[in-house]
């Protein structure tokens, strides 16, 4: 008997990471929890064993909190490259600024100011599902314009995150391509599909990203071919989409 | 070609059980152990209310620590009644503790504390941490009662402050092997008391932990009137 109940929803799942040539080479796990308020907190443990582009295996965790509009609180990012400690840094933001406070194996302890004009709107630390939740606080649905772009911070520059964690920005430019019914392991879900560019990266082919949910923004399935990769949704429990379970 | 994992994994659930009101409350950890030992927990604990704090809690924490079980960094994340509280990155090394944080109540802080040396357990208030403070038992010593400095996140009993540094002591006893049954099965456990006689009205703390991983089994404290049992355990 639960006499003062949690008034929070919850629900996780698990993303697989497809390589074109190898099978599974990574895995991820998500647990969200969202407040009364819409404050929501992420919590996502991330193993890639080796992949296409980055010949690290990695282990990832991170703690993200985000507002009830996706823009983010605060973070934590810790990684573990080839099974030696790479970093651990945490994140705050704010309308000026965003701090880093971390200690990496390469960089030794860090403190870092980035002065912003405005709250970012995205953060990615790197989990896929982040790469989602860009669009949650970067999308602006009441613009007809089907490409958009905005400044994005950043834990590492690289695509599989395997640097800092420390404070980088990044311009996202983001296409809209409309709804498809997208079918993986963990079900068929009514999709919005995107895609990143990726004009930043020389050679890189867009990242094409599907999202189902309008309240909870929820991974379905990513496709790049720079990584030869297909990441997929395989596992989702008590998920609602904005309800509670 | 996919390259084998080395890392170990387990992972599992811990209900907080209130004598009078029944389950109160929830625990759910995951940790890695790196080839090296380095051990990784992920716990996320949630409290929903208590005979002795009418606080709900949501707490998230990760803490790493060496092969030796030496804090080596740590984030802890609280949200009290549904609200933000406080989160804080904590880093331990030989002599100092540091923490980077920003709370509703304080604001932005940063901390340095000086320690005579890397201190042997850091509390960061999950129950499966009040267990690993006894990493700092000294097998080696005769003395079945020891005392050792350690650091805290929190100096309450829930854990609802800060977080931020505080220093504290452990002082444990060692009460010999007991084989526990809860509900995730049957253990071969030793049984540690803190007897917490430092604080007025406070009663001694049981603990009851199996095997060289530290698993939880069982706390039991009659201040709060809870048993804390393993509900699930898993491996791999």
């Amino acid at each position: 008997m639960i006499t003062t109940g949690q008034n929070r929803r919850r629900y996780s799942g698990k993303i697989v990471y497809i390589g074109d040539t190898t099978g599974e080479r990574g895995r991820e796990w998500f647990n969200i929890t969202v407040e009364p308020d819409g404050t929501r907190t992420l919590r996502s443990q991330v193993e890639i064993d080796a992949a296409e582009i980055n010949k690290t295996r990695v282990l990832r965790e991170v703690t993200y909190t985000l507002d009830a509009r996706y823009r983010p609180l605060d973070a934590f990012v810790r990684i573990t490259v080839d099974d030696r400690f790479g970093g651990s840094s945490w994140f705050r933001f704010g309308e000026k600024e965003v701090e880093c406070e971390g200690f990496t194996a390469g960089e030794g302890r860090i403190s870092q100011k980035f002065p912003v004009s405005a709250w970012p709107k995205s953060f990615g630390p790197h989990p896929v599902v982040c790469d989602i939740w860009h669009l949650g606080g970067g999308w602006d649905w009441s613009n007809p314009a089907t490409r958009q772009s905005w400044t994005a911070i950043m834990s590492s520059p690289l695509p599989n995150g395997a640097s800092g964690p420390m404070i980088g920005h990044q311009k996202l430019e983001v296409d809209y391509h409309g709804e498809e019914k997208v079918t993986v392991k963990a079900g068929t879900f009514d999709c919005k599909h995107f895609s990143f560019v990726n004009s930043h990266r020389p050679g890189a082919a867009a990242e094409h990203m599907w999202y189902t949910g309008d309240t909870d923004i929820q991974f379905v399935k990513i496709r790049w071919d720079y990584s030869r990769t297909t990441y997929e949704l395989v596992e989702i429990h008590d998920w609602a989409d904005g309800k509670k379970v | 070609m996919t390259e084998p994992k080395k890392r170990r994994h387990y992972s599992g659930k811990i209900v907080y059980i209130g004598d009078e009101i029944g389950e109160r409350g929830r625990e759910w950890f995951d940790v890695t152990v790196e080839p090296d030992g380095t051990r990784t927990l992920r716990a996320k604990c949630e409290i929903d209310g208590s005979t002795v704090h009418n606080t709900r809690l949501l707490r998230d924490v990760t803490l790493t620590l060496d092969a030796n079980w030496l804090p080596q960094d740590a984030f802890v994340r609280i949200s009290a009644n549904d609200r933000f509280m406080g989160s804080s990155w904590f880093r331990f090394g030989n002599g100092f503790v540091e923490c980077e944080g920003f709370t509703a109540g304080e604001g932005r802080f940063s901390q340095r504390v000086e320690v005579d040396s890397w201190p042997r357990s850091f509390g960061a208030h999950p129950v499966v941490c009040d267990i690993w403070h006894l990493a700092g038992w000294d097998w080696a010593s005769p003395e079945k009662s020891q005392r050792w400095k350690t650091i805290m996140s929190s100096p309450l009993s829930s854990g609802a402050s800060g977080p931020m540094i505080g220093k504290s002591g452990i002082h444990a006893e060692y009460l010999g092997k007991e084989k526990v049954t809860v509900k995730a099965g049957t253990f071969d456990t030793h049984h540690f008391v803190y007897p917490l006689t430092k604080t007025p009205g406070f009663t001694p703390e049981h603990c009851w932990y199996a095997g060289d991983d530290l698993l939880f089994v069982k706390i039991r404290w009659d201040t709060l009137k809870t048993t804390y049992e393993l509900a699930e355990y898993r491996e791999g």
